[in-house]
């Protein structure tokens, strides 16, 4: 649909940001949120082949969709990643809680016959918590929750993520290492309880 | 050790840990965790959690990077002879492979569909082999070929056909923005194939855009022809429900002949291409089949007209898919078609909304003759030829409409909305509908549609047909309950619409009574959802309209929540419950709220929609409206030029917004002063009002009334009457008697009775307005002060200063707690106050009133203002009485001349000053200038005014008395004369005193009175 619509928003969002306005990062995740949503969608509409959410492809497609490539800098890229790095967790999640949703006596029948074929396949119960949980981590140590935004939801490498977040590719896999073990020691203490 | 340092020191230790191998690790933490259990404890769970979390994160990773691992599992090796590659997709029917073709000297990429194992197809493969031949002759290069058949190992059938690597031709569209054009050529190709396969005597079925997909190059490709035909046929008809394949197809596309087993034949082919042109250009499907029960859908598609397209456009649509929930908004749609949704309307009104709704007619045969036909029309279309798709008419379809529901709800609720006089243009674009548009408008699109084209039985007799409407109104309210008693979603969704209908009818209490039930039966069924929201929205709007100002807050705070709460935080939904939030804190002069209200929700439809857009053109004019209110002119002016301007390149040209919108902006040009553009809005809106809405409109008697306002104050009363008594009429027969419009009906011709001297009539429509006010509102509300504030001045100047000055007491007290003591009306009751208490000849008491209203005049209007004009001339007059003639005479000469300045020299005002200038030159002796002021004046008044106007009586008087003053008896007699004539007619309290003049006048000039008389 509408992928286009607020290219020209992201983009004064992202250079407002960089002029210090801390509020516009705050405007900038809901509008990010909902075009990855619809490009989500999309994808998984288009992608009869092999069902595939993409994650990565789609948080650099949005780059390209939503920001205008000549008016920002590398900073600003950085910026609009770790946020698509969000706004991609909340949408698995969305997808995941609305998934157990169904299962829990949804109406299965008001799925179009047509989408039935195509949205992925995750575990939702892990998911969520895993969600849950990273709450938690940001709390406790915010970095290392965007990390895992970046490498677990957005697919970035090691390198990528440690540019994003601008901090050294040694404190990302560290950082990575122990965000994994905390995490996985909570959610197994969910998934147990 | 600090909690913090505690778990530091345990990170490094893990990571230390993770660094060793595995065997080593033991001794490391023996080693350095020696005199620390807890430290201990921790690490070695981190190293515990280390492994489980590789394991976790890797596969749930996979999970969603490759995603369906289910499906992956599920593919099979081999389907006949057919190697699986990946599977391409599944549907109702069955699960399509992409499958390779290992021949022995090529090998080609097929699909590859097998029909999905529990359907009753044992006769499928028999059926196939009877008509392969067929199939496989369809040779177009827009139809996908079916290339083979056969029969899994476990016996399930399988068609083997061209692989075809695209996109369902609606998400190519899209994906591509593409123009309607662009999508009318693209569907006459799929019209072409599709009339082939008919004249190959073969019909699809099951046209849908799933089954049309276009390459990367852009080539149409039709799938599955004839397939379904071969599954629907091997099924267990003999069950109810199931036949012709019903559960298997896309509901939305099926005809009317398909969902109720008739025989399917090209016509329905016909139908299902109506469906996807309808899907194109609109974006939406004709249909909401929310519903999946099966007859709910057959009734639906057999007896539902479908929205037409270029008014779909304006839907907003929400579509449930399995994980996540897609809006479909004008915005979005018109986006996805590279134009904007006004003009995208305008473009599908007309040809392409007749020929989607030929082709989709439920009458097979009524319907265009083949696919062929379509697309010629279609061709006709885009080189601007006339078009053989026509209109069914009002008549016609009204019709047919009450043949299927001959006592249907529907059918009662048509026959009252077109009896009412409630015309498309009353319910699209009003101004109010337009801010009130929620989901219940949709419901009822197909009543909006039938009257859409004409609206034959408007009548100018509306009270007689408010009557029917009444009538038929409540009998379909209460059917809404019976009929519909298992749907209670739907029921719940047209009771809000019906409401609707009594709102417009001014029938408050029956729309907050539909509004509580939709309410209840929401919630009871959908818990907190868009339609709770909804109905809330319109529970708030009716308790507003209703003044119920408190509950409708709340109501609407609750709304605003539960917006936010389903709709996201930053979503224009959100700025609308907003919007509705802040007219309510308006009306109850929370200016701040609103204010912020307003410029939130004006932040978001920015944000949302772009600077350019119709919600944006709306919340501005509401903070315009705001603005003015705070006594900001400027900015409101600027507000709502912006906003016209807006509105000016969106909409038609005659579109009523646009009017409403130059009357909003009369208004405040009008409050700001500058006379001469606001009488030209004024005209303007009202000549484009009538023609856009017709004169008995309630917009047109808003128009006529802020009109005729300003008209009075230009002291032209007899036009000013004329637009007020107008108002008045249209109002108590839009309204009825009892009503926030008549009451300021009445108040307002009754300000004008005062201005033209007849002060018993306007005492007596005071009086009404006051009553219905106090009936609406209570003792202490705003309008109720201000109803007393005018019955003061009537009193008053009937000569009755001392009730006046207990009314403008109790209104003063009103005002200052209501809005502070920085106000223009409590600057005003000050002022009024003054007055009375002058007449009673409390004049110290009146002079610091007088000092108190002129501060917060000049603060709030600037110097240059009529009202400060004015508190200028009373103050004069109150220092004249207090015996300083010189700063009466400073006083008046200010307020002359700021009055000819801003009224010219015909005012009313000016008149008034003229006559008070001149009697204190008078007493002071300056009679030259006195009597040129003084004849002016009586010249002006006996022109503008008339003879008989207490006016002019009094400036005869005032110039009768100078010349008494100068002993020019018989000059002064025939004046007093005439001004006591005009006052003995009106039987005004100034008689005895003229009478008083003349006796004294005969006996200083020596003659007897009585001989004079």
């Amino acid at each position: 649909m509408s992928d286009m619509a607020y290219q020209p928003e992201v983009t004064e969002l992202l250079l407002a940001f960089s002029d210090g306005e801390r509020d516009a990062m705050d405007d900038l995740m809901p509008i990010v949120y909902s075009q990855m949503r619809q490009m989500a969608h999309n994808q998984l509409r288009r992608e009869r082949r092999d069902h595939t959410l993409n994650t990565t492809a789609l948080v650099h497609e949005a780059f390209l969709k939503l920001v205008d490539q000549n008016r920002v800098q590398w900073q600003n890229r950085n910026h609009f990643f770790a946020i698509a790095a969000q706004a991609m967790r909340r949408i698995l999640v969305n997808y995941a809680k609305m998934r157990q949703r169904k299962k829990r006596g949804g109406d299965a029948a008001k799925v179009s016959f047509d989408e039935q074929q195509v949205l992925p396949q995750a575990r939702p119960e892990e998911l969520i918590a895993l969600d849950e949980a990273l709450t938690r981590l940001e709390a406790v140590d915010e970095r290392r929750a965007r990390i895992v935004e970046c490498r677990y939801f957005a697919g970035f490498s090691i390198d990528e993520t440690a540019e994003i977040l601008g901090v050294s590719a040694r404190t990302v896999k560290r950082d990575w290492t122990l965000a994994r073990a905390w995490l996985y020691r909570e959610i197994a203490a969910d998934l147990a309880a | 050790m600090k909690p913090t340092e505690h778990r530091h020191a345990a990170e490094a230790l893990f990571l230390d840990a993770l660094d060793l191998p595995p065997v080593q690790r033991e001794a490391f933490l023996q080693q350095r965790c020696a005199d620390d259990p807890a430290l201990e404890a921790e690490v070695r769970s981190l190293l515990a959690a280390h492994e489980g979390a590789d394991a976790m994160f890797n596969v749930t990773l996979a999970n969603q990077r490759s995603a369906a691992a289910s499906a992956m599992t599920a593919l099979p090796e081999q389907v006949g002879t057919y190697k699986v590659v990946a599977e391409l997709g599944r549907g109702g029917m069955g699960t399509v492979y992409r499958a390779r073709h290992e021949g022995k000297d090529f090998q080609r990429e097929v699909a590859v569909k097998v029909v999905t194992p529990g359907l009753r197809n044992e006769h499928i493969l028999e059926r196939f082999l009877h008509e392969r031949k067929i199939l496989a002759s369809l040779n177009h290069p827009n139809i996908a070929r079916l290339l083979d058949g056969g029969q899994t190992e476990d016996g399930r059938p399988f068609f083997v056909m061209e692989l075809v690597e695209g996109v369902p031709i609606t998400q190519y569209c899209d994906d591509r923005k593409l123009s309607v054009d662009e999508r009318l050529q693209l569907f006459q190709t799929v019209c072409q194939a599709v009339h082939y396969a008919h004249q190959n005597l073969i019909v699809h079925r099951d046209l849908k855009p799933s089954n049309i997909l276009v390459t990367e190059e852009g080539i149409v490709k039709l799938l599955d022809f004839g397939i379904a035909k071969l599954i629907e046929e091997g099924e267990d008809t003999s069950a109810p429900h199931t036949r012709t394949g019903f559960q298997l197809m896309t509901p939305e596309y099926a005809s009317p002949e398909q969902v109720t087993g008739d025989a399917l034949t090209t016509s329905s082919d016909v139908y299902a291409l109506g469906v996807l042109l309808y899907e194109l250009l609109t974006g939406h499907r004709p249909y909401r089949l929310n519903s999946r029960v099966v007859h709910e859908i057959a009734r639906i598609i057999c007896d539902e007209e479908p929205e037409r397209p270029s008014t779909a456009v304006s839907r907003v649509e929400t579509i449930e898919g399995r994980e996540e929930t897609t809006t479909i908004s004008p915005d979005t749609v018109s986006e996805a078609r590279s134009t904007h949704t006004d003009k995208l309307r305008r473009r599908l009104a007309g040809d392409l909304d007749n020929i989607v709704l030929m082709a989709m007619r439920k009458e097979p045969d009524r319907r265009y003759g083949s696919a062929q036909q379509m697309a010629e029309d279609v061709r006709r279309h885009l080189s601007g030829l006339p078009v053989v798709a026509c209109r069914d008419t009002v008549r016609y379809r009204a019709q047919k409409f009450v043949q299927r529901h001959p006592w249907g709800v529907a059918a009662t609720v048509l026959a009252l909305v077109l009896l009412s006089g409630f015309s498309l243009l009353t319910w699209q674009q009003s101004l109010e509908i337009a801010q009130e548009r929620d989901r219940a408008e949709e419901v009822s699109d197909f009543l909006v549609e039938v009257f859409s084209q004409s609206d034959p039985f408007t009548t100018g007799d509306a009270s007689a047909a408010e009557m029917t409407a009444r009538e038929l109104l409540d009998r379909g309210a209460a059917r809404l309950a019976d009929d519909l008693t298992d749907q209670p979603v739907l029921q719940a969704r047209l009771a809000l619409v019906m409401g609707r209908v009594y709102q417009n009818l001014g029938l408050h209490e029956e729309n907050e009574r539909l509004a509580r039930e939709s309410l209840a039966l929401l919630r009871a069924h959908e818990g907190d959802s868009a339609d709770v929201a909804a109905a809330l929205l319109a529970l708030g709007i009716a308790l507003r309209e209703d003044s119920r100002l408190e509950e409708a807050e709340a109501v609407h705070r609750e709304a605003l929540a539960l917006t936010q709460e389903t709709f996201g935080q930053r979503s224009h939904e959100v700025a609308r419950a907003m919007n509705l939030l802040a007219i309510v804190y308006r009306q109850q002069d929370r200016l701040d709220e609103a204010e912020n209200h307003y410029r939130a929700a004006l932040r978001l439809q920015r944000r949302a929609f772009g600077k350019e857009h119709l919600a944006v053109a709306q919340t501005m004019n509401n903070l315009a409206i705001l603005l003015q209110q705070r006594d900001r002119f400027d900015e409101a002016e600027a507000l709502k030029r912006e906003s016209l301007a807006i509105r000016q390149a969106l909409l038609p040209e005659n579109d009523p917004r646009i009017a409403q919108q130059i009357h909003d902006l009369a208004r405040t040009l009008d409050e700001k002063g500058d006379d001469a553009a606001a009488e030209q809005y004024y005209q303007q809106a009202l000549a484009m009002q009538r023609s856009a809405l017709g004169d008995d409109h309630k917009l047109v008697a808003r128009t006529l009334r802020n009109y005729g306002s300003f008209l009075m104050d230009q002291g032209r009363y007899a036009e000013a009457e004329q637009n007020l008594q107008a108002a008045l009429s249209l109002e108590v027969k839009i309204f009825g008697e009892v009503s926030r419009d008549v009451a300021k009906g009445y108040n307002n011709l009754s300000v004008l009775k005062v201005r033209q001297g007849d002060y018993r009539a306007a005492e007596e429509l005071i009086r009404k307005a006051l009553a219905i006010r106090t009936d609406l509102y209570g003792p202490n509300h705003a309008s109720v002060a201000s109803a007393k504030s005018n019955l003061a001045g009537v009193l008053a100047r009937q000569g009755l200063p001392a009730e006046a000055e207990v009314l403008y007491r109790e209104v003063l007290a009103l005002r200052q707690a209501r809005y502070g003591s920085e106000h223009r009306s409590v600057a005003q009751a000050n002022q009024f106050l003054a007055i009375v208490l002058m007449r009673q000849g409390k004049l110290a008491e009146a002079a610091p009133r007088y000092e108190a209203a002129l501060a917060i005049q000049r603060a709030v209007y600037g110097d240059a203002h009529p009202v400060v004009a004015q508190t200028q001339h009373d103050m004069a007059t109150l220092q004249s009485r207090l015996g300083n003639p010189e700063t009466a005479e400073r006083l008046h000469r200010e307020a002359l001349a700021l009055r000819r300045q801003l009224r010219g020299d015909e005012h009313p005002d000016v008149l008034q000053s003229l006559q008070s200038l001149g009697r204190v030159l008078t007493r002071q002796a300056q009679f030259e200038e006195a009597e040129r002021l003084l004849t002016e004046g009586v010249a002006t008044s006996r022109a503008t005014l008339g003879d008989e106007h207490p006016r002019t009586a009094n400036l005869l008087r005032t110039l009768a008395q100078l010349h008494e003053s100068q002993e020019s008896y018989a000059e002064a007699e025939p004046l007093f004369q005439e001004a006591l004539r005009i006052f003995q007619t009106r039987q005004h309290r100034d008689t005895t005193g003229v009478r008083a003049d003349l006796d004294a006048l005969y006996a200083a000039w020596g003659r007897p009175a009585t001989a004079m008389r």
